[in-house]
């Protein structure tokens, strides 16, 4: 009997080393339903489009200090992963602000969707060279009303959900050794409209205090240069649940529900050990360009990088773990950061980072066109100028040329 | 030894970038103090104690009844003979973004064609074109017949603009043309790369090359006598090179100058603080 094209394509790929025909047929259906090789409905979602609009509307640079400033790149309209600020007018030494807040993990678990925002932020200071040892937390709770009564039926439930946050709260902040030294509870955050009661998702919002060596030597998310070496710090784990694809896939009908492993850590002093080596990488001025992968996984965390340069990058997933072409794309997993380095400080860099899992992506190329393949399966093949549009357009309020 | 320029950064009221603006006098060989507005018009301090007053940026007074309304009146009523004595003595001001709109409001800015302030109100700073307030980059590019002290040698900078009231408005267009041949208008917004270069230098350029629609892509200006200046960008905000934003990109425009961090705005302090060292 003949085959049908899908199932050919599905036995195809399950010929590829490492994959059963479970994955073969996710991947399948992925590549059907992403025949375009588009990022534009992750990168233009109300999630995770650009700000701009109203981030803008705040003077991120009062004080004249702010060296990595709210906004980066070419043209500087992508978000800095944090901001570094000279501590006074007199010396290079650095204050880093850096936040995480992922609500979307609740859906699942609070406990991990507060360990998870602790290492977004954490993750951001390394990014641009902070150092560990030096971080203090605000923990900032919104939550909803988690008290029983009758307007809140499920306020067990709710406490529950706080109880697993705090557990969480206090067995990552010692685990990271990071004083959370103030922070916010805000835990009503509740409203009925029209006889219906709405209440937002458990949410903690890290903000984090960080110290830096020398402002001089920091690192940003957009490319730089033609030529520069990407790689992936980290590793990329079958964590997609709650993940913002799943979401996406979710809403869409495409996907049943957003279960699966919420991202976890699994071996801490090595997670540290990588930090310590890449943040080190930065403020000695190895690194230029460092990116958090966060929401959207590899695949929107390579598309701001070259959007932040206006720069296209040819890049393989393919040696990023074990885990599905799924997880190794849109996964994301703690840890992991996108690095570019310039070809004469590549061997240097990998010497310092040694010990640590560091996988080579690719390379920032003089082009317009991100293309990201899985060994021999092109999967995204995009215009950057394309990206920029569908990035910039979904909350552009500014109603046009003026 | 060399004379050390006493300068006066105004603070208070919501005043907010009176640290910066402090710390870059200090950096070009003045000596500065941070003065409440109050202290000069209680008499707990004086005016004339100064060589060089700065009114820096900020949302002096909430900018309610307008950006710099209320600060204006308060320096229009109450220090009007002391400030009338110190531009007599050859002294120089200088209002950048909330400072600027006080000057305009006080009626020091562009002041009257004689050198002895009236302080009437003669122009005004008013709502963006885009109707909000922005955090944004821009080029500026100085007018090389002006007579200000400040700008002397100054040719193009890029630094940032943080306002929602930043449009240079004058009543009429006999006004404005006045204030061109006067070569007030010390410095304009432009096009970095030049691709609107055949548009008149008086039309104004599109959003974002002009973030707010100024008559004459006016960024700043001076009075007549080139001692008092006022601007909206924040030339302060660029004193080193570490703070443009090309900095990280390791393509932040350098200068020539004995301190190899410099950055561009420096330059317009120097030049307030080396007059004053001339002239004493």
């Amino acid at each position: 009997m003949e085959q049908s094209p899908i199932d050919k394509l599905i036995n195809d790929i399950s010929k590829l080393p490492g994959l059963g025909r479970r994955s073969a047929q996710r991947i399948a259906l992925f590549l059907l339903k992403n025949k375009d090789k588009n990022l534009s409905p992750l990168i233009e979602s109300l999630n995770l489009c650009s700000r701009e609009y109203k981030s803008r509307m705040y003077d991120g640079e009062v004080k004249g200090l702010s060296v990595v400033k709210p906004f980066v790149g070419k043209k500087s309209d992508v978000p800095s992963d944090a901001t570094v600020l000279r501590i006074d007018y007199e010396s290079n030494r650095g204050a880093i602000l850096a936040e995480g807040i992922n609500p979307w993990y609740s859906d699942l678990d609070t406990y991990d969707m507060t360990a998870s925002v602790i290492d977004e932020a954490v993750r951001k200071i390394i990014a641009v060279g902070g150092d560990l040892k030096r971080i203090a937390i605000l923990d900032n709770f919104c939550w909803p009303d988690p008290v029983e009564s009758e307007k809140t039926p499920d306020g067990a439930y709710k406490l529950a959900q706080l109880v697993r946050s705090c557990k969480a709260l206090y067995d990552y902040t010692t685990l990271y050794k990071t004083p959370a030294i103030s922070g916010k509870d805000s835990c009503k955050n509740d409203s009925t409209r029209g006889g219906k009661k709405i209440s937002i998702p458990p949410t903690l919002l890290f903000s984090l205090f960080g110290d830096h060596p020398d402002v001089r030597n920091t690192a940003t998310s957009d490319f730089k240069n033609a030529g520069d070496k990407i790689y992936l710090v980290g590793e990329s784990l079958d964590e997609l649940g709650a993940s913002e694809v799943s979401f996406m896939l979710t809403e869409r009908g495409q996907s049943i529900g957003i279960g699966g492993n919420v991202p976890g850590l699994t071996n801490p002093e090595k997670l540290f050990k990588s930090y310590r080596s890449l943040s080190s990488a930065i403020n000695t001025g190895l690194v230029k360009t460092a990116h958090d992968c966060s929401e959207g996984g590899i695949g929107v965390a390579l598309a701001e990088m070259c959007i932040g340069g206006r720069i296209g990058a040819t890049i393989d997933i393919d040696g990023t773990g074990d885990s599905s072409l799924w997880a190794r794309l849109w996964g994301e997993s703690l840890g992991r950061i996108v690095v570019a380095v310039s070809p004469e400080h590549e061997a240097k860099f990998l010497e310092s980072m040694s010990g640590s899992i560091t996988t080579y992506l690719g390379v920032v190329e003089d082009s317009d066109t991100l293309a990201i393949v899985d060994g021999f399966e092109s999967l995204i093949d995009v215009q950057v100028s394309d990206m920029v549009q569908s990035w910039q357009g979904t909350l552009d309020m500014s109603g046009g040329e003026l | 030894m060399m004379y050390t320029p006493k300068v006066a950064v105004l603070f208070g009221f919501g005043i907010n970038c009176d640290h910066e603006t402090a710390a870059v006098f200090d950096m070009v060989g003045g000596h500065s103090t941070r003065v409440h507005l109050n202290s000069f018009i209680s008499g707990a301090d004086d005016l004339a104690n100064y060589d060089i007053l700065a009114v820096p940026g900020g949302f002096s007074f909430g900018d309610h009844l307008g950006s710099g309304r209320l600060m204006g009146n308060r320096m229009r009523f109450s220090l009007r003979e002391e400030l009338t004595k110190f531009i007599g003595a050859g002294k120089p001001i200088i209002g950048i973004c909330n400072g600027f709109q006080v000057l305009v409001k006080t009626g020091l800015l562009p002041g009257p064609e004689g050198e002895v302030p009236d302080f009437i109100q003669r122009a005004s700073l008013t709502l963006n074109d885009s109707g909000r307030y922005e955090d944004r980059w821009v080029t500026l590019e100085f007018n090389q017949h002006s007579n200000c002290i400040w700008t002397k040698g100054m040719t193009q900078i890029d630094c940032p603009v943080r306002h929602g009231e930043g449009k240079y408005v004058m009543p009429d267009r006999e006004n404005l043309t006045k204030l061109a041949a006067n070569n007030q208008i010390a410095v304009r917004y432009i096009d970095p790369n030049d691709t609107n270069a055949s548009i008149d230098k008086d039309t104004v350029l599109p959003f974002p090359i002009s973030p707010n629609g100024s008559m004459m892509n006016i960024a700043g200006i001076s009075d007549s006598t080139g001692l008092v200046f006022g601007l909206m960008p924040h030339p302060e905000a660029i004193y080193a090179q570490w703070l443009h934003p090309d900095f990280t990109r390791g393509t932040a425009p350098t200068i020539d100058s004995d301190i190899d961090w410099e950055g561009q705005g420096l330059q317009i302090f120097r030049n307030a603080v080396e007059y004053v060292m001339a002239n004493n």
